[in-house]
């Protein structure tokens, strides 16, 4: 479990030593990557979810970790094919271990920040509040911010990840870029079915919404965006 | 990948500093250090030396933060001679526990050896200055205290010694990093911002430090801008 910690901990701090490391790709690695993933993820979003109920909490623990890793999987093809298309001498199994790493620094950033989190939503007015809405947009926007951040530093990572194995800098900005354009058009889709995370304050508390295969993230956006220009 | 390894199981290497005989700074050398030669500390703290220096640290934070907090108690006066003091101290240390975890990692993110014990020796540090630096500003927030009603002056004024002190206590934690190999300091910009919010919030979770209440807590839960409004909304003027 130390050296676990240790290599994990060699990842965040001097990624371009861990080149070694990176190229191997071995399963065990893997493995960790994941359960960080679960366990810090799983954290961070049972924070996302306290504040409307503790169901929804419990809900979140176990949807945010498995929107990463479900990502990561159903992308984990197509990560690997665009790399190998784009020059990068890196097998399937070293592009969804890279992805991974990335996701394990992702998801212990968001961990690292719970405590954090945790006493501002404490500090919030609760859901019987009279203004419950404003307290909702408030922890969706503070949800937002460090997500942002989170994702920023890890993918900032990954490119450090990309860099000791890609043979030019070109490479590995090309095989980034491809990779978050493909995770985050699924991941977009992905959040929207597994919604609600904060919960609605005048929706019930569920797992799934009733209507989450109906319709899709983009056509939402696209929707609202027609209403706003046309009002 | 073994000397990456080697470099998690062991203290990281002491930095680079004018010669020193390896001896134990101790309570006022740590003091000293603190404010003249911050390289000193940090020294002491890779040596193998987190938990002392950890305590030195904490033990001078917790009583200048006890006496910042009696001349701010003093402004009303009664039962806030004690609860000020208490609240401040708790306040602060309270922080930085929640602040803790995420410093550990963002100072991992900015390529930093240091471990957590170090980590939490340079927090310590950190406190240690900004609670030296409240103490020296202590007598000119009596003296205000002492002469004004207006709690929202009074609040700005302690806001106004807080940023300064915040403002040179990063500056050591920046500097503390860096002398640990630090080299991405954005990700400790960040945690300030994060540790900076949670200390805020934190004046205001345990409200009233200044003026009175007939209850030691508020149960009304605010955030420290909409707490801040209502203030400078009603201009409050306290009972002394």
């Amino acid at each position: 479990m130390k050296q676990t910690i240790s290599r994990l901990l060699a990842l965040c701090r001097k990624p371009e030593q861990e080149d070694g490391r990176l190229r191997e790709a071995a399963w065990p690695d893997c493995m960790i990557y994941g359960l960080i993933v679960v366990l810090g993820a799983g954290i961070y979003g049972a924070t996302i979810g306290l504040w409307r109920a503790p169901l929804q909490a419990a809900y979140v623990f176990v949807k945010f970790p498995l929107l990463l890793l479900a990502t990561t999987g159903a992308n984990a093809l197509l990560n690997g094919m665009l790399a190998q298309l784009m020059g990068a001498p890196m097998s399937f199994r070293q592009s969804t271990h890279l992805i991974l790493a990335a996701s394990a620094v992702f998801a212990l950033i968001l961990a690292s920040l719970s405590p954090a989190t945790l006493f501002i939503l404490w500090n919030t007015p609760p859901l019987a509040a009279n203004n419950a809405v404003l307290s909702h947009n408030f922890i969706l926007l503070l949800h937002v911010a460090i997500i942002a951040f989170a994702g920023v530093a890890a993918h900032g990572r990954l490119y450090c990840y990309l860099r000791a194995i890609c043979p030019t800098r070109h490479m590995a900005a090309g095989v980034l870029g491809a990779w978050l354009a493909g995770n985050l058009f699924l991941g977009g889709q992905l959040s929207w079915i597994l919604r609600p995370f904060i919960g609605s304050p005048k929706l019930p508390v569920e797992f799934f919404r009733s209507d989450a295969f109906s319709g899709n993230f983009y056509e939402s956006v696209w929707r609202a965006l027609v209403r706003l220009l046309g009002s | 990948m073994t000397t990456t390894n080697a470099s998690n199981s062991q203290p990281p290497t002491p930095p680079a500093i004018p010669n020193e005989n390896g001896e134990p700074l101790g309570f006022r050398g740590s003091i000293e250090s603190l404010l003249k030669k911050p390289e000193r500390l940090v020294c002491e703290i890779s040596r193998g030396r987190a938990g002392a220096t950890a305590s030195f640290m904490g033990l001078a934070a917790l009583i200048c933060l006890a006496a910042y907090g009696l001349t701010a108690g003093m402004f009303s006066w009664g039962d806030q001679l004690w609860a000020a003091p208490l609240k401040i101290m708790l306040g602060v240390f309270f922080s930085a526990l929640i602040c803790l975890p995420s410093l550990f990692i963002f100072s991992c993110l900015s390529g930093s050896e240091a471990g957590l014990a170090e980590t939490g020796a340079i927090l310590a540090g950190t406190l240690g200055l900004l609670a030296l630096l409240l103490l020296g500003f202590a007598p000119v927030s009596w003296i205000f205290a002492q002469s004004t009603d207006s709690i929202v002056f009074m609040g700005l004024l302690h806001l106004f010694v807080w940023g300064i002190a915040f403002r040179y206590a990063m500056g050591f934690l920046h500097r503390a990093f860096g002398l640990l190999n630090s080299s991405r300091k954005h990700h400790l910009v960040i945690w300030s911002v994060v540790f900076a919010l949670v200390l805020l919030q934190m004046s205001t979770t345990l409200r009233p430090i200044l003026g009175t209440s007939d209850r030691f807590l508020q149960t009304e839960k605010k955030s420290f801008f909409t707490h801040w409004g209502d203030c400078l909304k009603t201009g409050g003027k306290a009972t002394k």
